[in-house]
């Protein structure tokens, strides 16, 4: 987990907090969390070109914590930039050209990343 | 070269036929110089001394330089009046409610803000905890100039989260709205409105008497509510 200062209006600080209390999130960082992951699993073709242009983002990070279906963002992260994507995930992409998917290699990389699970300490946010 | 001795300067400017020139020119400056100083004034409150307001700046400069390309005033004071009025009308344009602009009270949408707006709306700090792949993309969307930076992004995702989630922003007003009534300051209709974006018949008749009840006295007779 990492550590964001975000600056915010204050009447979206009121929303999150409303939605905290009316059991909506968990938490504010919660909040921030969901909300900054729908927002990137709603245009994907956005987050796939991040993906492919800035070499600070991984690649298996970002499907760690969205919910998309991996192999279709793989494919348009590919078709920007081969080099962020996995080889492991390449070569299966590469084979399915010719042949059916199978899932299996998917399968393969996503059971090796631990899956993110939200933390409840987050009751320290800071106001 | 063209001689310009004995030529009056404010006179050759104003781009006047040189038969008006041999007109009596004690009017020309007692023209300019009561209308320049109040505009000045104007001018120093108006201009974007804050260094926020960086559009603005550019769209004042293009506003200055399309004047003088296409109907170039003949007069300083003229000029600076239609860059005041310029001013007025982008400073409109920059999210500030005012009264009797046409622009900024017609929707119920919740404001746009950006860092350029950072001037017009309280903001508030918080500190988030985010998984890696969450951060990196947030940060990456500062850098590759998608926005102007992580908060920035963070409160362009905030603002498309609840307008997609209009019930999830009207639980909280609810919430809100329920907490209010604990401190003794209650929350208003408009405070509703502007927190969702939502138009208030949208509010059910319970919630949007909660909020009426706790408007001022004089918007108690429904004139905000309707």
């Amino acid at each position: 987990m990492e550590h964001e200062a975000l600056t915010i209006s204050d009447d979206q600080k009121q929303l999150l907090d409303g939605a905290v209390s009316a059991e909506v999130f968990t938490s504010r960082s919660g909040a921030i969390r969901d909300v900054l992951a729908a927002y990137f699993e709603d245009d994907i073709e956005r987050t796939a070109a991040l993906v492919a242009t800035t070499d600070t983002v991984d690649f298996e990070s970002v499907i760690t914590v969205l919910d998309i279906d991996v192999e279709q963002f793989a494919e348009r992260v590919r078709a920007l930039n081969v080099d962020a994507v996995p080889d492991r995930l390449n070569a299966h992409l590469d084979q399915a050209d010719s042949e059916p998917i199978t899932g299996s290699v998917l399968d393969e990389i996503e059971a090796e990343i631990p899956e993110f699970e939200p933390s409840t300490d987050d009751e320290g946010d800071s106001e | 070269m063209i001689r310009t001795t004995d030529l009056d300067r404010a006179a050759f400017c104003s781009g006047r036929a040189i038969r008006v020139l041999l007109e009596p020119l004690s009017a020309v400056p007692l023209e300019i110089s009561p209308v320049v100083l109040p505009l000045a004034d104007n001018h120093s409150v108006t201009k974007p001394a804050t260094g926020v307001a960086d559009d603005r700046t550019q769209l004042t400069r293009g506003t200055a330089s399309a004047l003088t390309n296409n109907d170039r005033p003949n007069t300083p004071q003229q000029i600076t009046t239609q860059q005041h009025s310029k001013t007025n009308r982008i400073e409109c344009t920059a999210g500030r409610r005012s009264p009797g602009n046409p622009v900024t009270h017609t929707t119920y949408e919740r404001p746009e803000i950006s860092d350029h707006d950072l001037e017009y709306h309280t903001m508030a700090r918080i500190d988030a905890k985010l998984p890696p792949g969450l951060a990196q993309l947030l940060e990456a969307s500062g850098e590759c100039g998608l926005f102007r930076g992580k908060s920035d992004a963070a409160r362009t995702a905030l603002r498309a989260y609840f307008d997609q989630n209009p019930e999830i922003a009207m639980a909280a007003i609810r919430e809100l709205v329920s907490e209010s009534d604990n401190d003794g300051e209650g929350m208003t209709l408009d405070e509703a409105v502007r927190l969702t974006g939502q138009s208030p018949s949208t509010f059910s008749e319970e919630l949007r008497a909660v909020l009426c009840a706790n408007a001022d006295p004089q918007q108690e007779d429904g004139s905000n509510g309707t």
